[in-house]
């Protein structure tokens, strides 16, 4: 599973496909305070960008891919930086 | 918000005005480079105001403006008058936002909209040497790059490419990943991945619709850039960006902040070092440091400084880590230093522009009222002395003493309320300057060339005359534009030179400002003004036959005597001498007309320079006390009671052989019936109009520098009376309303 549910904590892992969109926009509907690591991820689809996007919560763990750490929209790091 | 604020109001207010006039001369004259280099200086310094706040759609157009400005100064560009009107479309948006700030803080919402629709027109100049700068309406957004973005950009070489990708909606279901594509963009700049539109909450999400859309900047040339969209290339347009986009090479925006940024960063950073030497209750310190660092972090990148912020970023940390703030406080220190070695740097280097005059000290206007009413109540108070001096008479060297103390309060007490009048006065240069911008709109609109030409804008009046004298002055000049000069091919076939001329001239005059507009237009049509009044009923027809030309001339100063023969939008409908003349009157001023058909028309506002301080004259009627204003006063006559003559109802008295009907004041304000002594009757002889008018009083008591204040609360609709003064022993004195009685 690219994306791991752990309670409250998602665990954003290698390449993030559009299949996983669905899932986590349920999951975040279903969870409150979640808390979000795309430290291992290392391709977001766009649709899935687009869940983080709509559903306003920072981001906790930025990615290490040097591609998502860089241009990722800046509302997802939420005060921090990525 | 804080005095920096209220400065930056008033500094970019000024500023507009002067942009105002600079574009008028320009216009003039096109190849006036003083007004060129004029121009560009205070779009600069407004650019370098905004920049210190955060409104970067404001500093993007301002910016623009100045940009356009510098390519005419290397003669690029034609100074033209449609460029003109571009640039006063800047002026006004600014203006307009400057108004919004001043009242909300901030620019309305649409202000990113409005400034970029503006920056379009500013760029889209015709036949312009630069052919690219045009570009799509997709690439717009490469006008509102940061300031880091364009540093990138700047740094990545000139040749850079533009992508705008707006994925198909359902391009999920083609097995369409744009992020994935944008991977593949080569030598990528710049990407930016945003909502086309406002992203409905998560619950309201189609997880399957693409609703981003991508922009992206490559240093590579467009040839290599389009192969990555092999899949979309319906959904892509790539275009070069523009040279000037990316900033000037000599002057980028940022490492030219205006000639004053360095002195107000300084003052900034002052407050914030003030800020963080404040006190702060636990849990405060927090908030404070962040807000600290955030404001030097802007002040850095508007100084164009950008290289520094990191060091202030540091500072912050650790002023967090040892939870003191002293830290950043000791790093604000530094910087403060050297900012302010650079303001006076930017001091000394600024051009020898007539900037070492003194401050000008900027007082409220409530303050400055103050104190007149106390000059007001010192003039009362100094009123009681002259009774003293009488009852002193018996003793003659205790009289001669008295009378010299009170020459003496006199003459400081005079002296006191000029030098308090003249703080009130403002050059003219205050309503006149509307004038000029406006004469040239609607002489635009109404497809005439008219000349303005204004003289003595320095000529000065009290305050509350300049604001009674704004609004009368806009509608004759509008007049004068709209009816009076002629179009250009009626002044041609009239042997006229096709532009007209219209002349505002202010000048003092003893203790009234005059002022004259006058234009070599079509002038007013006498009899049309006779043939007007009689069918309103104003005057009968005999009495308008036997009227002179100039004598007919002033009814059209009448309420319902309008000669416009075609009703424009401009100056309504038949309202317009009429309501000038109630204004005027209303101040105590009065309005002269003089025209001749064919040759012009010639209007004069005489206004007292000052309306606080009225002269007035106190008369007994009945035993009541009046007081008459003593501008309205030409004579006053002591005459033989015998020789007022009654002729049915009416009566008159002959002063040197002319014939002055005469009122009495008992009469007029329904006081009983009865003589003064008898034997002499005092006349003041007015004159308010044309023809004298005698006032028959009891007597006349005394005469007082008055401060009128009006009636107010139910005695306020009393229309006979303008307001009233205080007497020496504290009476009211009512002062009456000359126009109102008669």
């Amino acid at each position: 599973m690219p994306i791991r549910y752990d309670g409250a904590v998602a665990r954003f892992e290698g390449a993030c496909g559009v299949e996983e969109a669905l899932p986590l926009s349920d999951w975040l509907l279903a969870t409150p305070d979640v808390r979000l690591d795309l430290g291992a991820c290392t391709e977001l689809h766009t649709a899935v960008l687009q869940v983080l996007m709509a559903a306003r919560r920072p981001v906790d763990v930025a990615p290490e891919d040097a591609f998502l750490k860089r241009w990722l929209p800046s509302p997802l790091w939420g005060e921090g930086g990525p | 918000m804080s005095e920096l604020f209220d400065q930056f109001l008033i500094e970019s207010r000024e500023l507009l005005d002067g942009i105002g006039a600079g574009l008028l001369r320009l216009e003039r004259n096109l190849e006036d480079k003083a007004a060129v280099n004029e121009l560009f200086r205070a779009f600069h310094t407004l650019k370098g105001g905004t920049a210190l706040f955060d409104w970067p759609a404001f500093t993007h157009l301002v910016h623009a403006a100045e940009d356009l400005l510098a390519s005419v100064r290397s003669g690029e560009v034609a100074a033209t008058a449609d460029l003109i009107d571009r640039l006063f479309a800047v002026a006004d948006q600014s203006s307009r936002w400057i108004d919004h700030i001043a009242e909300h803080g901030g620019l309305p919402a649409d202000a990113g909209e409005r400034a970029r629709v503006l920056e379009e027109r500013l760029r889209a100049v015709p036949g312009d040497a630069v052919p690219d700068v045009t570009l799509p309406d997709a690439f717009g957004w490469l006008r509102d790059l940061s300031r880091e973005e364009r540093e990138a950009l700047r740094a990545a070489g000139p040749a850079l490419t533009a992508i705008a990708y707006d994925p198909d909606p359902e391009c999920f279901f083609n097995g369409d990943d744009p992020l994935a594509l944008c991977r593949r963009i080569p030598r990528l700049v710049l990407l930016r991945v945003e909502a086309a539109e406002p992203l409905p909450d998560l619950a309201a999400l189609d997880p399957y619709r693409c609703l981003l859309r991508i922009r992206a900047i490559s240093a590579a040339p467009a040839g290599d850039v389009a192969p990555a969209f092999r899949t979309a290339p319906d959904q892509v347009r790539i275009a070069p960006v523009p040279a000037d986009l990316v900033g000037p090479a000599p002057a980028p925006p940022p490492a030219a902040p205006a000639p004053g940024a360095a002195t107000m960063a300084e003052a900034i950073l002052g407050e914030q070092r003030r800020i963080l030497a404040l006190d702060a209750a636990p849990g405060e310190l927090e908030g404070r440091l962040a807000s600290v660092e955030r404001t030097a972090v802007n002040v850095l990148t508007a100084l164009g400084r950008s290289g520094e912020v990191a060091a202030v970023q540091a500072a912050a940390a650790s002023a967090r880590a040892v939870g003191r703030p002293g830290p950043l406080a000791n790093h604000l220190a530094t910087l403060l230093a050297a900012v302010a070695a650079e303001a006076t740097e930017a001091k000394l280097s600024e051009p020898a522009e007539p900037r070492t005059a003194r401050r000008a000290l900027r007082v409220e206007p409530e303050r400055v009222d103050r104190l007149l009413s106390l000059v007001g109540e010192l003039a009362v108070a100094k009123n009681r002395l002259p009774p003293l001096v009488r009852q002193a008479e018996g003793d003659r060297a205790l009289a001669r003493t008295l009378r010299e103390v009170t020459d003496t309060i006199d003459g400081l007490s005079d002296e006191l309320q000029n030098a308090v009048l003249r703080l009130r006065m403002l050059p003219l240069a205050t309503v006149l300057q509307p004038l000029p911008r406006m004469v040239r709109d609607l002489a635009q609109r109404l497809g005439k060339r008219i000349e303005l030409q204004v003289g003595g804008e320095r000529t000065e009046a009290d305050k509350d005359v300049l604001d009674v004298l704004g609004e009368p002055l806009i509608h004759l000049v509008r007049n004068a534009v709209d009816h009076g000069i002629e179009a250009p091919e009626r002044r041609a076939a009239a042997g006229k030179p096709e532009a007209g001329t219209i002349r505002i001239d202010a000048r003092q005059d003893k203790d009234s400002v005059v002022i004259e507009i006058a234009d070599d237009g079509g002038g007013i049509d006498a009899a049309a003004v006779r043939r007007k009044a009689v069918e309103n009923g104003v005057i009968d027809a005999d009495r308008a036959a036997a009227l002179s030309d100039a004598e007919a001339l002033p009814l059209i100063l009448l309420p319902g005597v309008s000669t416009a023969r075609a009703v424009t939008d401009l100056s309504g409908r038949g309202v317009g001498m009429d309501a000038v003349r109630t204004a005027v009157e209303l101040a105590g001023g009065r309005v002269e007309i003089a025209s001749e058909l064919g040759q012009g028309t010639r209007v004069r506002l005489v206004l007292p320079l000052t309306m606080v301080i009225t002269p007035v004259m106190v008369v007994e009627a009945a035993e009541g006390l009046f007081g008459i204003p003593t501008s309205a006063v030409a004579e006053v006559a002591k005459v033989p009671a015998a020789d007022i003559q009654r002729v049915k109802h009416a009566e008159s008295v002959v002063l040197r052989g002319q014939l002055i009907p005469v009122f009495r004041l008992r009469r007029l304000l329904a006081l009983p019936d009865g003589e003064g002594d008898g034997k002499t009757a005092t006349v003041l002889v007015l004159r308010l109009d044309r023809e004298p008018v005698g006032l028959l009083v009891d007597g006349i008591r005394d005469r007082l520098d008055a401060v009128l204040k009006p009636l107010s609360g139910v005695l306020a609709t009393l229309r006979g009376y303008s307001g009233t003064a205080e007497l020496s022993d504290g009476r009211l004195l009512p002062v009456i309303n000359l126009r109102e009685l008669l």
